[in-house]
């Protein structure tokens, strides 16, 4: 025998460890595209944030995060840092860089900030194999691993630099899901503590936990109904309510709407429900059937009509939180368009088109329904759970496209589960034939025997359609890659706070205007300055810049963020008086006209105005509009072109020639002639404009006008 | 000692230095090169003693003819002069060099926060005057009339029999208490004036302040017209003869509607209703020591706050919701006569904790020195406070400041450890402890017996 000899069940292991080993690498390595690109940098805006606070977390340790009051957001409101926010992103970061540390691996806490995400899109492939593997065994959870390690959908939320709460957060998700799965099927009480602990990390990381809070109680009450219901699942899940539910209330952000908020209230009627279904199985196991259901009947009514009442109650004296708008938006998807303009006019709140289905999650979309399939056919108490989440995570994900991110793993499991059994039919065709044809030539006089065996098989699937199925899945499985890959580096991998674009000649323009702006706003403003911009922009303001703003990413103050929206909307001598009250020493404007940059305040400022207009009614967007369109030319409304943020954008733009062909002031984003060139500014002065135009700082005069000196104008700003 | 220490003992005696200059130093504007530009020099005669009045005070006067070509005031925005008298009824529509500017005037006030110090001449008042005070909500009534008074007119100097020379002997007449101090002595020592009546746009320019007003019997008009129906456009009260604004930015500027109250032949006028010499004298010194900002200048200095317990000196980086905070501000007063800043009291400075809306205001109380001090109760309000101290009163400098505090929240640390009102779930607490310990006990160590059937 061989040195290398390897007994079978041994290399069937091995196999499975170096795949696992090469996904868990191939997970990590397809996120650094945009360190390679760009640099290590942070990404986008709440990443900005995390980094900042993850960084005071390791300067200052963590009683003075858990204290932190934040009086460098929201002036003059401050931020209570610590009672609002989900720690468990900062205390990943710094927790690693804390054991890097000990081990004499001096890395700036940048870098682990930046690989973060990546780290955890690995792990989160190990959870997806053993969760997978749970329901279905290790063939489908490999595949699973596979999938999820590419997939875009995952991908978008975790490359390198962005450190945000869904990169930690979806590894929590899988995890509490799988150890939950794992403790129904053993029943044990060390998994469902286990899941606990997982849940607890969720809860500290994201939001989103919200959705495993919704999801395992609809889990637990299917399968009380489908008459499932077992000592195990009462185990498992009564542990899990009671000790998670303890667990999230430490979260300061949770604390005490873990028990009052109406997004939990399912959690806690299901736990009521599976001690009266102990309960009533316990009365059963005692009374004959008649006596039993007379009983029963009067039970239920009893609950039901206590229930109401207390639902009821609840609600009016406002123990139970009233349902948040975020929740209204998941059950229906227009409800936030309607009511509620701050969440209406972020990107990652509307609704997902189908073509991003696709783009997100390639082959999975086909072959979802296959997974689904079967894991009906053998539905288990495990595969209901993966069904449910599929299910659901495809409802939500088509509400809010955020929410893709839910939908990715699920889609990633069930494509797998369905795959591997295709593939295991297939195969299974191919291994026969390929035995059947041996056996034929060494014994055919057993042909008979072996014939009843293999008919089943044999008979339906010729081996030839299996060559050709699996040749078909082979080659989706490339283009899979391919694809992934692909979306991978050419969409996902901005930080976008550095821009690229291609030149005339082909070659690379990068656009560095942001670091530009905010290091200047950090070298040469008084360290107290304080700066208004659109709340896009003020996490980074903090983060880069180190100086106060008004408002920012964490959208708590609608108010607040009404206000900034006016006096961009209002005329530069209402706006004067708006920002004198606030305080304002600088405006900080994106302005895409020079560049073709589309996201920049001018395309914003709609919602300005109807957030602005949602809480001051003297701001309409109908003023800005003519008849029904939003024109910054010659025909855009007087409102519109008198407004601070037309004002701040395009002074003296209109001395700049932008395209050859175009007169100047030509604007590259809408594609026109600006309709206002020629004005001057009274109340505020250019003091910094970025290269390319990208951002441009106002200093707001500290006295105002001819008569600044000599008159008493009335400043007070009245709303 | 190495060259490090004597860098640094240079830098602390460069700083004692400039420290001590800083302290002894007159405000901002109060060196005094003055320009003074007059219609013709025979004002040089006619009011030699209201420039000897200026010389002695310290001012460098500089005269210049109205339409001198060469009036420069300022070079690279660098100005020339701190101080502007302008006595002038020429009817030309412009005067000379720099001058010929119309802006040239407010410049001058709000670029170089100069004091500008306007008289109408002996025939009215010139057009580029006019204009400036017109923008600065100052009317000076038409040429041709002059303020007329029935009732209480000097006979002396009245030799047309119009009552144009009108005697100021009220107290109510000089109601900037500020500005012109001791008004009672004013009604032994009437003052005479002949000259425009002056209407003050007080709604529009709250910065605006009557300094001598004509009595309720004054008027305005054309005495030629006296046969027509025209009525007098400002009467009585609102009749004024001297009137000032205080701008943001500390200059003053004053308007005098006849250049004869100043001259020499009514200083030294005898007033014969009441047999005593003219106090014109008396108001004109009273007049440009406040115009030239020798007086009610105020500045702020030392603002300081600080816990009450633990006593400290120093602000402390956070306050905490509702601790108790001392805080303090010294004020002071220019005193030209000493040229020294003297301590400013006053009984009516408050001090407001803004954050977008003020949660307290309450009085500094004059402790000594010019001190101010109050203890506040920070709000129970976190967030970025402002505080705020604004004191505005008519005929003193402004005096606005603010200083930034931030009060926390609670730090979770601090919190009671053990709250009396919540001894029932520390009840419920350990009594669910126990009994679940005796229940595991009995659970663990009891036997179950078997069953009988």
């Amino acid at each position: 025998m061989s040195l290398f000899y390897i007994p079978r069940r041994k290399q069937d292991i091995l196999l499975r460890i170096v795949i696992l080993s090469l996904i868990y690498v191939l997970a990590f390595c397809t996120r650094l595209f945009s360190v390679l690109r760009f640099e290590s940098v942070i990404h986008e805006f709440d990443p900005y944030f995390n980094f900042r606070s993850a960084k005071y977390l390791v300067d200052k340790g963590w009683y003075e995060f858990y204290n932190w009051f934040d009086d460098f957001s929201w002036y003059p409101l401050g931020r209570v840092v610590g009672g609002t926010v989900y720690p468990g992103i900062q205390i990943t970061a710094a927790v690693m860089y804390w054991a890097l540390r000990a081990l004499n691996l001096t890395v700036d806490l940048r870098n682990v900030c930046v690989l973060t995400s990546p780290f955890f899109a690995s792990n989160t492939a190990l959870t997806t194999y053993h969760f997978t593997k749970e329901i279905k065994g290790p063939s489908s959870a490999l595949i699973a691993a596979a999938f999820i390690g590419i997939v875009p959908g995952y991908i978008s939320r975790s490359v390198a630099g962005s450190f945000d709460n869904e990169g930690v957060a979806i590894f929590a998700l899988l995890a509490t899901f799988w150890l939950f799965v794992k403790s129904v099927r053993t029943g044990s009480l060390y998994w469902s503590v286990m899941a606990c602990l997982a849940y607890f990390y969720m809860v500290n990381a994201w939001g989103g936990y919200v959705f495993i809070i919704n999801l395992v109680p609809i889990y637990v009450l299917v399968l009380v109904v489908t008459g499932r219901f077992s000592s195990r699942l009462y185990v498992a899940y009564s542990t899990f309510y009671i000790l998670g539910t303890l667990l999230a209330m430490q979260v300061r952000f949770v604390s005490f709407l873990a028990v009052q908020s109406s997004e939990h209230m399912a959690s806690l009627a299901v736990f009521v429900l599976i001690q009266v279904v102990l309960f009533v199985n316990w009365v059963r196991s005692l009374l004959d059937e008649r006596l039993f259901s007379r009983l029963f009947s009067l039970i239920v009514s009893g609950a039901g009509i206590a229930g109401v009442a207390a639902l009821v109650i609840g609600s009016a004296t406002g123990l139970i939180a009233p349902w948040t708008g975020r929740f209204y938006t998941m059950l229906d998807p227009t409800y936030a368009k309607k009511h509620i303009p701050i969440i209406a006019s972020v990107s990652e709140h509307q609704p997902t088109t189908w073509a991003s289905f696709f783009f997100d999650l390639h082959i999975l979309t086909i072959l979802f329904p296959v997974g689904l399939y079967v894991c009906f056919r053998d539905l288990t108490e495990a595969s209901i759970f993966l069904i449910l989440y599929g299910m659901l995570s495809v409802y939500f994900s088509g509400v809010m496209v955020r929410l893709m991110l839910v939908l990715a793993p699920a889609a990633c499991m069930l494509s797998a589960i369905g795959i591997s059994s295709t593939l295991k039919q297939y195969m299974r065709a191919i291994k026969v034939s390929e035995r059947e044809r041996r056996r034929n030539i060494s014994t055919p006089s057993n042909k008979n025997k072996t014939n009843n065996v293999t008919n089943e098989n044999n008979r339906s699937i010729p081996a030839e359609i299996a060559y050709l199925m699996i040749a078909g899945i082979t080659f989706m499985f490339v283009f899979y890659t391919i694809h992934c890959t692909w979306v991978t580096s050419e969409a996902y991998s901005s930080p976008s706070i550095v821009l690229a674009a291609r030149g005339h000649q082909g070659q690379r323009i990068i656009f560095d205007d942001f670091r530009e702006a905010y290091y200047w706003l950090s070298e040469n403003t008084p360290e107290n300055a304080k700066v208004m911009s659109w709340w896009d922009y003020g996490y980074q303001i903090t983060a880069m810049a180190n100086r106060t703003v008004m408002v920012d990413n964490n959208t708590w103050n609608n108010t607040h963020i009404a206000t900034v929206g006016r006096a961009m909307a209002s005329n530069e001598a209402d706006a004067y008086k708006i920002m004198k009250f606030l305080d304002v020493d600088y405006v900080l404007v994106i302005f895409g006209g020079v560049t073709g940059y589309a996201s920049d305040d001018i395309n914003k400022f709609l919602w300005m105005v109807r957030i602005g207009g949602s809480v001051y009614p003297s701001i309409r967007e109908s003023d800005y509009l003519n008849n029904g369109n939003y024109r910054i030319d010659a025909g855009g409304s007087a409102t519109m072109l008198d407004s601070l943020m037309y004002k701040c954008s395009y002074y003296r733009f209109g001395e700049m020639k932008t395209d050859f062909n175009q007169p100047a002031g030509f604007d590259r984003v809408r594609h026109v002639e600006i309709g206002k060139k020629d004005f001057k500014l009274e109340y505020v002065e250019e003091a910094f404009t970025s290269e390319h135009f990208i951002v441009r700082i106002f200093k707001v005069k500290k006295d105002y006008g001819v008569h600044k000196n000599r008159a008493s104008v009335d400043l007070e700003w009245h709303h | 000692m190495s060259a490090r220490s004597s860098l640094s003992l240079l830098l602390v005696i460069l700083y004692v230095v400039a420290f001590a200059q800083c302290q002894s130093d007159a405000p901002l504007k109060n060196s005094k090169r003055t320009l003074v530009v007059l219609d013709t020099f025979d004002y040089k005669v006619s009011h030699s003693k209201f420039f000897q009045q200026l010389t002695k005070k310290g001012h460098k006067l500089t005269y210049k003819l109205a339409f001198d070509q060469d009036i420069v005031l300022s070079k690279y925005d660098d100005y020339h002069f701190d101080n502007l008298i302008i006595i002038s009824s020429s009817k030309r529509s412009s005067f000379g060099g720099e001058l010929k500017y119309a802006s040239a005037l407010s410049k001058f006030v709000d670029n170089n926060a100069g004091n500008v110090f306007v008289v109408a001449g002996s025939s009215g008042l010139s057009k580029p005057l006019r204009e400036f005070a017109t923008e600065n909500g100052v009317g000076f009534d038409d040429e041709g009339t002059s303020v007329i008074d029935h009732f209480n007119y000097d006979v002396n100097l009245d030799t047309s029999f119009r009552h144009t020379v009108v005697a100021c002997n009220q107290v109510s007449q000089l109601p900037s208490s500020r500005v012109i101090r001791d008004a009672q002595k004013f009604v032994t020592k009437p003052i005479l004036y002949s000259g425009l009546a002056i209407s003050l746009d007080r709604h529009r320019n709250k910065l605006l302040l009557p300094i001598l007003t004509g009595s309720s019997t004054s008027y305005s008009f054309d005495a030629d017209q006296s046969g027509t129906n025209a009525e007098p456009s400002i009467r009585g009260r609102n009749t004024v003869l001297v009137g000032a604004l205080q701008a943001r930015n500390g200059a003053r500027i004053t308007f005098v509607g006849g250049s004869e109250v100043l001259s020499d032949k009514y200083f030294s006028s005898q007033v014969q209703s009441t047999q005593s010499s003219s106090g014109n004298e008396d108001f004109s010194n009273e007049l440009i020591s406040w115009s030239f900002q020798d007086r009610c200048v105020i500045r702020h200095s030392n603002v300081s706050h600080h816990l009450v317990v633990p006593s400290a000196v120093d602000a402390p980086g956070y306050y905490k919701v509702g601790e108790l905070m001392d805080y303090s501000v010294i004020f002071e007063e220019w005193d030209g006569d000493s040229r020294k800043w003297v301590p400013f009291v006053t009984d009516d400075v408050q001090l407001e904790l803004i954050m977008l809306h003020p949660y307290v205001r309450t009085d500094l109380k004059h402790v000594a020195d010019g001190k101010y001090a109050a203890r506040v109760k920070v709000p129970d309000t976190y967030g970025v406070f402002k505080l705020h101290v604004d004191y505005r009163r008519d005929g003193l400098s402004h005096l606005i400041f603010d200083d930034q505090i931030t009060i926390r929240p609670t730090r979770i640390e601090e919190f009671e450890r053990f709250v009396p009102a919540a001894s029932p779930y520390y009840t419920i607490m350990f009594s669910t402890m126990a009994t679940f310990f005796v229940f595991s006990t009995l659970f663990l160590y009891t036997r179950e017996k078997p069953k009988t059937d």
